[in-house]
């Protein structure tokens, strides 16, 4: 089979700006990873590690009720959704291939994260001691 | 699209799934979480079920999924930063021990009957 010069989903002339961004993104995956993967030891060793921690009410809004604490939650998780929906926009990109279709599913992708992003600052932000 | 099955094509798949998978938990985490607004009762009667078997398997799956994840997202960035894709295949190999590894002792921790 003969592989095509160029993929027939891909703009014959992409314009410099939409390749600037393309490459903005696929930056920001890789740094983003990085932060999580420090963010996530952090994360972890808060919750499961430390002695008195935990996952009941108490243990979490005590751990909260620290100013440092609730930035770096809220820091982990604009991290981590943005992260998600980079590696979610790759996928869409590779089974989506109808232009139209693609605009609309990746909105949609935006949007969903949004809400997510939304309610867990949200959630932050409206603990006790907040 | 199609398909090649080799060491590179193996860490892609279970790459996107994995990502899947754990974007599926950050929408459930959080949305768990939320229920904190909902005081220390309703909360903590919540985040019971968590004890249960079946969440135990789940989480399993999850410590599974992070180290994967992780260890793997570490070569994908050693390959496009750092030349790695000489060594992406044993970098694979480690990803794959490691999960198996953190599957081990999490399981371990979770049922030390089985010791």
């Amino acid at each position: 089979m003969s592989v095509p010069a160029t993929l027939p989903d891909a703009p014959a002339h992409p314009s410099r700006l939409r390749g600037a961004l393309q490459g903005l993104l696929w930056l920001g995956q890789r740094l983003s990873a990085l932060l999580i993967a420090v963010g996530l030891v952090l994360h972890l060793a808060a919750i499961h590690l430390t002695p008195g921690a935990g996952v009941s009410f108490r243990e979490v809004a005590a751990r909260l009720a620290s100013p440092g604490w609730r930035a770096f939650e809220a820091a982990f998780l604009v991290a981590v959704t943005f992260h998600a929906v980079g590696g979610l926009r790759i996928i869409v990109e590779d089974y989506v291939t109808t232009p139209l279709l693609r605009r609309y599913v990746l909105l949609l992708l935006v949007i969903l994260a949004a809400e997510v992003l939304a309610l867990g600052l949200y959630t932050l932000a409206s603990l006790p001691g907040a | 699209m199609r398909y090649r099955v080799k060491t590179g094509f193996a860490a892609w798949l279970l790459m996107r799934a994995t990502g899947l998978a754990l974007t599926l938990y950050l929408v459930l985490h959080v949305w768990v979480l939320s229920h904190l607004a909902d005081g220390p009762e309703a909360f903590d009667r919540l985040v019971r079920w968590l004890e249960s078997p079946l969440a135990r398997l789940f989480e399993a799956g999850l410590v599974a999924a992070v180290i994967f994840h992780t260890v793997n997202g570490l070569r994908v960035i050693l390959i496009d930063f750092a030349g790695g894709a000489r060594y992406h295949r044993p970098i694979f190999w480690l990803a794959s021990a490691a999960t198996a590894a953190g599957l081990i002792v999490f399981l371990w921790r979770l049922w030390p009957g089985l010791t």
